[in-house]
């Protein structure tokens, strides 16, 4: 455990004094807001009370950045130390490949939760707007679900990152498979989800479109399904990470 | 040796990854089977009540629900986000999603398939049976003030879905008799203007059957009579009639009069004992008529016939239908429950003195200040014990029949004519499920709360992140 959180601490001291850490932060953080005034509008023009965490953590700015911002996270993750050598000299130590590879997943995932800042902030500004109006803002219970799926996609989202950096050495080419993956599963079973009228692919389509769940995270449903799928992806992403990590190092 | 122990380990790495993704792909199917679905928003407008999901367990075969909705509609999200609650609490629901501008020829054949007037519609199939579910009766609106709008402000998806499932599962399809042989309106077409064969298509829609009854004697109402309708008789009935219908809905019968203006019916005496006085006389309502002969009624009773009822029933020189408690005639009228339906508006009359030529409000001879009802629904008894059920009696009287011949059937007079059918044959008491309350909110924010919000979301806390970045690069030169 020390020698992870060692790790841990080393990866994110090195995350934050790249410009990369901040330009994104900056460009998510801008979106977030950008997302935030569109809600508030939204409800100032009489849209419904409960649309708004819907509006806040599922609107189209957010969801068509986070497939673009993740995998520019992630693609250092692995494929740097590799680029510049310095995988073999960690290797060498007592470090093992589980304890890398998840020290570099989490120091990624925390900087997901980092970009999420803001929305916890919008959350409070809402719930401070609606007091004054006497308005009842939405229940913890629902805060709690959008939150869990925000958990669930990031998991999700970095360890696809993850995986694309393992497999190769160039940064680029980590981040453009990370993003056409996220981004061409996210736009085709969006398609699939809402835009056919066939039965079973629409089913697919939901089933699989992280679009969709958090459209049911962020209106307070938790379905076992879902948080499986997540977690299950997830699990099998960062053991496949390994494992190759630990092919290349025979 | 070492080159082939090389290979050994990268092909037991991809056994590895293969049977875990295997794992992972088996335990995907269980989790499929075993689902715990919670809705943790103590305000959803979407969590299933438990009567639908027992309702759900005890289904047997599919049931295909097929949701003829543009996405624009305002029902649209609620509706489909109330759909995936269904479709998670059991596997037999199967949906078909169609938008009728997209998918014209889909549109078109389902139009043909299910005889359908209108696009918004939800259709519910198991194979023998449909159900028609309407936009407007799956919401509560209310016009907005100041703008020329409506507001949702109730929602009744989960109602109107769940009792349509268990119509479909009961199978059992309510008769319903019309009277003839008095003038009545008739079923056929070749009833020409008294023809109510288009009525008679949307009652078979809804899956309650229609049969003409001709009462002989001291012949009794026929014992599968859900309900029966006396729908306009140009003459009186006879005595024989008029008894076999008060001892019909003496004994948990269902009734339903449609008595016009200035005819008498024979029934009147026994409508009085029920609690309902007519009046002769002519509904005048200046505020609510195009031609003078219609009453436009827009007004409706805090009924469960009327709930959600957001559209114009015309009515042609109506009647008014007065509580008799009201007229003093019944002194025990709180043994039943008499329900206003369709009130004229503050402007109306009851003219009274029809012969005159001019019709005007004259209280010396005898007219009647509105608002008038024009439509009454009465109900008696009924008990729910341990061990004993007693149905209650109902009757529903309206000042009006022409209303719903094939001429005049427009508007909401045939989705008003269904809800007292289906009133009358207890299609409201299968799950009542209260319709979820809507709240629009508005949040006034004025330009210069606007402005500062906008400042620090979408320029301090960005700009924040620029200051940090540039202070760590500093630092790490430094």
């Amino acid at each position: 455990m020390r020698i992870f959180m060692c790790l841990l601490k080393r990866e994110l001291r090195a995350l934050f004094y790249t410009p990369l850490a901040y330009a994104v932060l900056f460009f998510f953080w801008l979106l977030s807001g950008l997302n935030f005034f569109w809600l508030l509008q939204q409800l100032a023009d009489g849209e419904r009370l409960i649309m708004a965490l819907q509006l806040l953590f599922n609107g189209p700015l957010l969801t068509f950045s986070l497939p673009v911002v993740v995998p520019l996270v992630t693609m250092r993750l692995i494929a740097e130390e590799r680029r510049l050598g310095t995988l073999e000299a960690v290797l060498t130590t007592p470090i093992s490949e589980t304890q890398f590879v998840l020290a570099k997943f989490v120091s990624a995932f925390v900087f997901y939760l980092i970009l999420w800042l803001p929305a916890v902030i919008y959350c409070g500004v809402l719930k401070g707007l609606c007091l004054e109006q006497g308005v009842v803002f939405l229940g913890a219970g629902s805060l709690i679900a959008a939150f869990t799926g925000v958990i669930l996609m990031g998991l999700f989202y970095n360890a696809v990152g993850l995986l694309m950096s393992t497999l190769t050495t160039n940064q680029v080419v980590a981040a453009i498979a990370g993003f056409a993956i996220l981004f061409g599963s996210l736009l085709v079973f969006m398609l699939m989800g809402y835009s056919t009228q066939y039965e079973a692919v629409r089913s697919v389509g939901q089933f699989f479109s992280t679009f969709a769940h958090m459209l049911d995270f962020s209106r307070g449903v938790i379905d076992s399904r879902v948080v499986l799928l997540y977690l299950g992806n997830s699990v099998w992403l960062i053991y496949t990470s390994i494992r190759i990590l630990e092919w290349k190092r025979s | 040796m070492r080159k082939g122990w090389k290979k050994w380990h990268q092909l037991h790495g991809v056994l590895n990854i293969g049977l875990a993704l295997v794992l992972l792909l088996v335990l995907f199917v269980l989790s499929t089977r075993i689902v715990w679905r919670v809705d943790l928003n103590k305000s959803s407008l979407y969590a299933l009540s438990p009567r639908s999901i027992a309702l759900l367990n005890q289904l047997e075969r599919p049931i295909e629900l097929t949701v003829l909705f543009q996405d624009e509609h305002m029902l649209f999200e609620d509706l489909n986000s109330l759909l995936q609650e269904y479709q998670s609490a059991s596997q037999m629901i199967r949906i078909n999603w169609v938008d009728p501008v997209k998918d014209r020829a889909e549109t078109e054949a389902l139009a043909v398939a299910y005889a359908l007037r209108e696009a918004q519609v939800l259709v519910l199939d198991d194979g023998d049976q449909q159900r028609i579910i309407r936009a407007a009766q799956m919401m509560d609106v209310e016009p907005v003030e100041g703008v020329d709008r409506y507001q949702l402000v109730g929602f009744r998806g989960e109602q109107m879905i769940s009792n349509a499932m268990m119509e479909l599962m009961e199978g059992k399809r309510p008769k319903v008799y019309f009277l003839q042989g008095h003038g009545e309106l008739m079923l056929t077409v070749d009833g020409g203007m008294r023809s109510i064969s288009e009525l008679r298509s949307m009652l078979q829609r809804r899956a309650i059957d229609c049969e003409p009854l001709t009462i002989r004697g001291n012949v009794p109402i026929p014992a599968d009579a859900d309900a029966v309708v006396v729908a306009g008789p140009a003459q009186r009935l006879s005595s024989g009639a008029v008894e076999a219908l008060e001892r019909y809905l003496n004994r948990s019968g269902r009734l339903l009069i449609l008595q016009d203006a200035l005819r008498e019916s024979g029934l009147e005496p026994m409508m009085r004992r029920w609690g309902v006085a007519t009046q002769p006389g002519i509904v005048m309502d200046p505020e609510k008529t195009l031609r003078g002969r219609e009453v436009n009624v827009e007004r409706f009773g805090d009924h469960p016939i009327c709930r959600g009822l957001n559209s114009v029933v015309q009515l042609l020189l109506p009647s008014a239908m007065l509580p008799a408690s009201s007229r003093g005639v019944v002194e025990e009228a709180d043994q039943y429950s008499v329900s206003p339906l369709l009130m004229s508006s503050d402007l109306s009359w009851l003219e009274v003195s029809v012969q005159n030529g001019m019709a005007s409000f004259n209280e010396m001879s005898g007219d009647l200040r509105g608002p008038l009802p024009m439509g009454l629904a009465v109900e008696r008894g009924g008990e729910q014990g341990l061990d004993v059920e007693i149905a209650s009696s109902r009757l529903v009287v309206l000042g009006d029949s022409d209303f719903i011949s094939n001429d005049h059937l427009m508007g909401a007079n045939g989705d008003f004519f269904l809800r007292c059918t289906e009133w009358l044959v207890n299609r409201d008491q299968v799950i009542d499920v209260a319709p979820r309350l809507v709240s629009e909110v508005r949040l006034p924010l004025n330009p210069s709360i606007m402005r500062s919000l906008f400042g620090w979301s979408v320029v301090g806390l960005p700009l924040l992140v620029v200051i940090i970045g540039c202070v760590m690069g500093w630092r790490r030169r430094c």
